[in-house]
């Protein structure tokens, strides 16, 4: 059924980094190995040392692999929260800073002292909906400012996320510090009350009933996206804005939601993370999350049903990378960087046209070294695009 | 020093890396590719100018050198994904910059220098130091402290208007970047030409990593760019791919951050707030100026 | 005048010429693909030198991808060309240049961020800094010694249409081109600047030029042509002088109706051919009937509007009309003089800065689109893949798409499968759409088709007023009958269209009424009896009687 979705045309992302084929997937893990190799030799380690550990460290035991999971649940919540944007056109860049003040609200109202006092059910309800809500607010200037001023919003949504980086900062050293914590270690807030503790799913670990909101979270998006009016209409807006308006759809409007849904799907992930992992606000926040999410969005094409597959590999390859530094002390950053390069490859969206030549001489009949016209829409083929410009 | 001197010292240092960067950033926005990855060409020139400088006997200049092929030899490798290969330039962009974030970060916490997460040097590049100048406002913060490259970079940013103005090739940029289809009916080989914006933005943005560890910090630390490529975009962004806005641009954001700095002593404001203004700067520019992304990515590749 | 003689075999291919006098372009057995699609196949013929050619077909027939190839942005896949009786090996445009061979396109590729200086500039090869005063000098020279009116100093973009191309022919004479194409040249053209082109290229013949020109307006061949050669589905059928041949004759071969139904050209055919004639007086229906069938009740009442474009002067102009239902009311004129953008604020997809939009008896000046779509009003705007489809998804969902909160078409929020896809297929048989199926993506449809499926989707829901913005720009014969008939059947049925078109042939065709528009302001309003081209021409540019 997924592999229909994404053929059907429900999410043909007006870029698609991603095509299908075994041969391409091949083609991307085996360029990316060889390129992890080199790196890792590059840093003077061994490549099948390095293999065995990420493997080892994020599925060689159960506790591995449930730590695996746990590392995937704020990289559902990252990569859902790029898709929701882009599915309207919005490229939503920012993920990593409002993920980030999802953590803070979530850590604040965690402990702090009106909210500390409710009982568990409401102060957990509530905690998740300040993570959501300061999310949401972190993402409105760059929406704003889009529908204002004409304002890029990758440019706009990138440069929040290094305010939050700053922010976060200031607000855990000064105003919210733990007095508890000496110097020198990470600075902290103060932990979570127990009253905001968040249910886990596997005893001492980092997994907790996040994932499973995330999972449905997910599902709930393919249902708004296949099933439902407004979700078609998104959906037109993401792909042609200027036809959604002339379809009689408030296209700004539903790339504000878009944008404040995305937002608060992020700051869901921040909250993920402060309850399974931190227990509290930390800096530095240590984690390129908000950024992986994207690349895992990328992967699968931003279909919402195939994200936590993505994730679950990607975080996989985080706790993998953990594994690694614990266990043989070889840098973790290993992980990040394999991420970016799986990605790197992924994007590749056809060959050069030297290299078709070459194909198409060892396989068909019709000549090759041909150079198809330019086309004015980026994304057809040059079979479509020559037809095109020749039925002008 | 008076306050204002001091303000040019600083807004000058923090800067140049910034200009480097956003010179490079516009010739490919010419070419109408959103190269949001100046941050990751940046990154490896800091990273290997520095571990170059320390490896290949202390050269400071040969380690510069390596800055720049770095970010050259990254921006190359993009550039073919982008124009042969048919990737995204946004996405590519942003695996970029993680990319070279994993890449530095990995490599800094491997091998020998492991547990420490910085590599620092006992010297860096030469700096300015003109005693007559020592007491003349203005003019001693605008010449002394600072090394060669942020002079060379004046020079660099009348070449770049120099190339884009007056040139064929800034022509054949210009064209390519508006339409593909008319610039090959005229004759212009317009992958070559990207690709000469893409090489262009990694070498001068390699300078920039290069000059931002090697020039008055002389270290090199995990993420030590922290956003200066991104700012540097802004930059290109707000100035519209026009080479006196742009520089216009970089220099108010350096200037921005300096001006916070200067400010910040003794008083009460925290100093990550100094570290925001660049941003929230940038921010407001782009806002004041719009600079939207999609009316002019018609002939990206 | 030439007195050559080109004749055909029936074979199609060309004869020898006149001793003594070698072809300037000899086409040998050219054939070119892109892909599954054949698009010249083994093309022959000859090109007298000092002649005006032309090359004539219905779109899609091949005939800009042969100049193409002529020009160099193409490389043939067989065949050989030859250019002055030397074999053509053109790698690039360049090279096409080198070989005195120039080419104006049907949509200026001029580089609007530059001056038509620099357009030039960057066609010419060397790495010397650029030296703007000699080449504008030397355009300026040119431009006076061939009376082409254009000041090589002016920013591209902000040049009219009919100066681009002017500056496009300077260009090729600044190259010392011998070979001039020119590609569908007058689409753009009113009548008055068509008559000042030919003059031109008469200029050029004099002075021992050749010009190739790509049309498939027969009326301009049989004016100012030496010879003429007619291509079907990417072949030559027929390569002869224009004195020995014949409109209908033409007519027949750019159809292929000799070769389909002997004796029978159907309805379609008849009709298709009076469009290519130019004429279009044929098709419309007879003057009684065609009255009889608007009522009385005014639809759309527009009143004082008046729509800022980017600059301070205003693109619309205080400008008021009516429209009443069952008629088509046309608003014509030289493109981009505020008719797009007076649709564009009826429709509610730009807002008016004053004025005042009434619509079957309500105010509908400040409404929402979804609202005005919701009292009758259908749109087809002018850029078909920007704004009227959404390439990358399929057929059902683009027919779907502005009647997606129908009630039909949604059940509590939940689209209704079953009747989008019931939907999907009715447009599909109705309009003959060719496509795979109706979950294809539209990307993969061609022009005619996607347009087919725009105006029928709009069609299908019955609009009380139908805005269309060039409906047939770019289309094949076929396709604009099709249309055509759809917009003559909605009036039958007491509907009312608005149509903006700036093809004066298309206006005489269909329009009770026509509203020239000049520079925001209703120039002049004609009826049908005094409805023709050379009055839209006129008033278009300012020019009474």
């Amino acid at each position: 059924m997924t592999l229909r979705l994404a053929r059907s045309g429900l999410l043909r992302a007006r870029r698609s980094p991603l095509g299908t084929g075994l041969a391409r997937f091949a083609g991307v893990t085996l360029a990316s190995a060889v390129v992890g190799s080199v790196i890792v030799l590059l840093g003077g380690g061994s490549p099948v040392g390095v293999a065995d550990g990420l493997i080892q460290g994020s599925v060689g035991n159960t506790s591995a692999l449930v730590s695996s999971l746990g590392q995937a649940t704020p990289l559902v919540f990252a990569a859902l929260s790029f898709a929701v944007a882009f599915h309207a056109g919005v490229f939503n860049a920012g993920g990593q800073g409002q993920f980030l003040m999802g953590a803070f609200a979530t850590a604040v109202v965690g402990f702090e002292p009106p909210f500390a006092g409710l009982s568990a059910p409401v102060h957990l309800l509530l905690v998740l909906v300040a993570g959501a809500l300061a999310g949401a607010v972190w993402s409105a200037p760059a929406i704003l400012l889009k529908m204002w001023r004409g304002t890029d919003e990758i440019l706009t949504s990138l440069m929040l996320s290094y305010i939050a980086v700053n922010l976060n900062d200031w607000l855990v050293l000064d105003k919210f510090r733990a007095a508890a914590i000496q110097p020198g270690t990470n600075a902290q807030t103060t932990v979570l009350s127990p009253s905001a503790s968040f249910p886990l799913l596997v005893q001492g670990s980092s997994l907790t009933f996040m994932a499973i909101i995330a999972v449905v979270a997910c599902i709930a998006a393919m249902i708004y996206y296949r099933f439902s009016t407004a979700g078609f209409e998104t959906r037109l807006v993401g792909a042609n804005p200027r036809f959604a308006v002339a379809s009689g759809i408030f296209s700004t409007r539903k790339m504000i939601m878009a944008m404040l849904a995305s937002g608060a799907i992020a700051g869901l992930g921040g909250s993920a993370v402060v309850g399974g992992f931190f227990h509290a606000d930390i800096t530095p926040f240590n984690t390129s999350v908000g950024f992986n999410g994207i690349l895992a969005s990328l992967l699968v094409n931003n279909v919402p049903l195939l994200i936590p597959f993505a994730s679950v590999f990607f975080g996989a390859l985080q706790q993998g990378g953990l594994g690694l530094q614990i266990l043989s002390g070889q840098s973790q950053y290993i992980a990040d960087t394999l991420t970016a390069v799986i990605i790197i490859f992924a994007a590749l969206r056809r060959q050069p046209h030297r290299l078709q030549a070459v194909w198409s001489r060892l396989g068909s009949r019709r000549p090759g070294g041909l150079e198809p016209p330019a086309s004015p829409r980026g994304d057809a083929s040059p079979d479509t695009a020559a037809a095109e410009e020749v039925q002008a | 020093m008076n306050v204002l001197t001091q303000l040019i010292a600083s807004g000058l240092t923090l800067g140049t890396p910034i200009v480097l960067a956003a010179l490079g950033g516009m010739f490919s926005y010419n070419a109408r590719v959103f190269n949001i990855a100046l941050e990751a060409f940046m990154l490896v020139g800091a990273y290997f100018s520095v571990t170059m400088t320390q490896s290949l006997g202390g050269s400071v200049w040969l380690g510069v050198l390596a800055g720049v092929l770095a970010g050259g030899l990254l921006a190359l490798i993009m550039g073919i994904g982008v124009l042969s290969w048919g990737a995204d330039e946004v996405i590519l962009g942003i695996a970029f910059n993680l990319f070279a974030l994993g890449l530095t970060s990995y490599l800094l916490t491997s091998g020998s220098n492991s547990g420490r997460g910085f590599i620092q040097l006992g010297h860096g590049l030469p700096q300015v130091e003109l005693a007559s100048l020592q007491h003349v406002p203005i003019l001693s913060g605008l010449i002394n402290g600072h090394d060669p490259i942020v002079f060379a970079s004046w020079l660099l940013a009348a070449l770049a208007a120099w190339i884009i103005y007056r040139t064929r090739f800034g022509l054949r940029v210009k064209a390519s970047g508006e339409s593909e289809l008319g610039a090959r009916a005229v004759g212009v080989a317009v992958w070559r030409t990207k690709m000469w914006t893409f090489l262009l933005s990694g070498l001068l943005s390699g300078l920039g990593g290069a000059e931002l560890a090697l020039g008055s910090v002389h270290l090199f630390s995990q993420d030590i760019t922290a956003g200066a490529g991104i700012i540097a975009f802004a930059a290109v962004v707000f100035g519209g791919g026009r080479p006196g806005r742009v520089i216009l641009g970089a220099l108010l954001f350096g200037f921005a951050e300096a001006g916070a700095g200067v400010a910040q002593v003794g008083s009460t404001v925290p100093p990550d707030f100094v570290l925001m203004v660049p941003y929230v700067a940038a921010i407001v520019a782009l806002a004041v100026l719009g600079g939207g992304r999609r009316s002019r990515r018609q002939g990206a590749a | 005048m030439n007195d050559v003689t080109i004749s055909v075999a029936a074979s199609g291919q060309p004869e020898t010429l006149r001793p003594g006098r070698l072809p300037a372009v000899r086409l040998l057995g050219v054939s070119k693909s892109f892909g599954a699609l054949q698009a010249v196949r083994d093309v022959s013929f000859d090109v007298a030198p000092g002649s005006i050619h032309a090359l004539i077909g219905e779109n899609g027939a091949g005939k800009t991808t042969l100049m193409r190839l002529l020009y160099g942005l193409y490389t043939p896949d067989a065949g050989t060309i030859e250019v002055g009786g030397h074999p053509l090996r053109l790698k690039g445009p360049a090279d096409g240049l080198a070989a005195g061979i120039s080419m104006v396109h049907q949509q200026s590729l001029l580089l609007g961020e530059l001056t038509v200086a620099e357009n030039v500039l960057l066609s010419t090869r060397g790495r010397r800094p650029v030296n703007r005063r000699q080449v504008e000098a030397a355009l300026v020279r040119l431009a006076e010694d061939n009376a082409i009116q254009v000041d090589p100093r002016a920013r591209v973009r902000n040049l009219s249409v009919a100066a681009r191309q002017r500056s496009e022919l300077l260009i090729a004479l600044h190259h010392r081109a011998t070979i001039i194409i020119l590609d569908e040249p007058t689409t753009i053209l009113t009548p008055q600047e068509v008559a000042q082109l030919f003059e031109t290229l008469r200029r050029l013949r004099e002075s021992g030029r050749t010009v190739l020109f790509v049309t498939h307006k027969l009326h301009e061949v049989m004016t100012i042509t030496d010879a003429v050669t007619v291509m079907r589905h990417g072949a030559v059928v027929r390569s002869c002088a224009t004195r020995a041949t014949s409109t209908e004759e033409l007519t027949v071969a750019i159809l292929g109706l000799d070769q389909e139904r002997a004796g029978h050209p159907d309805e379609q055919g008849q009709r298709a051919a009076s469009v290519i004639l130019g004429t279009g007086s044929g098709t419309a229906p007879s003057g009684p009937a065609a009255l009889a069938a608007a009522g009385d009740a005014e639809l759309l009442a527009v009143d004082g509007l008046v729509v800022r474009g980017a600059s301070h002067v205003p693109r619309v102009d205080k400008v008021s009309l009516s429209i009443r239902s069952g008629e088509i009311l046309a608003l014509t004129g030289i493109e981009g003089n505020g008719q797009r953008e007076l649709a564009e604020t009826v429709v509610g997809v730009r807002s008016q800065e004053s004025g005042i939009i009434r619509f079957a008896g309500t105010d509908i000046s400040r409404s929402s689109v979804r609202r005005r779509r919701e009292l009758g009003l259908g749109y087809v705007p002018e850029d078909r893949m920007g704004e009227g489809v959404s390439a990358d998804m399929s057929v059902a969902d683009n027919v779907a798409a502005g009647a997606q909160r129908t009630a039909t078409l949604s059940w509590h929020g939940l689209r209704n499968r079953r009747a989008w896809a019931d939907l999907a297929a009715v447009v599909v048989r109705k309009y003959r759409v060719v496509c795979s199926s109706t979950a294809a993506l539209v990307s993969s449809l061609s022009g005619g088709n996607t347009q087919k499926i725009v105006v029928g989707r709009e069609v299908e829901r019955n609009p009380a007023l139908l805005v269309v913005v060039q409906p047939t720009q770019g289309l094949d014969i076929g396709s604009t009958a099709r249309i055509w008939d759809e917009l003559r059947s909605l009036r039958e049925r007491g509907r009312s269209v608005l149509l903006v078109s700036t093809d004066f042939a298309e206006v005489c065709a269909l329009a009770d009424r026509a509203l020239v528009i000049r520079e925001g302001r209703v120039a002049a309003e004609l009826t049908r009896g005094a409805l023709d081209e050379e009055r839209i021409g006129r008033a278009a540019l300012g020019r009474t009687a």
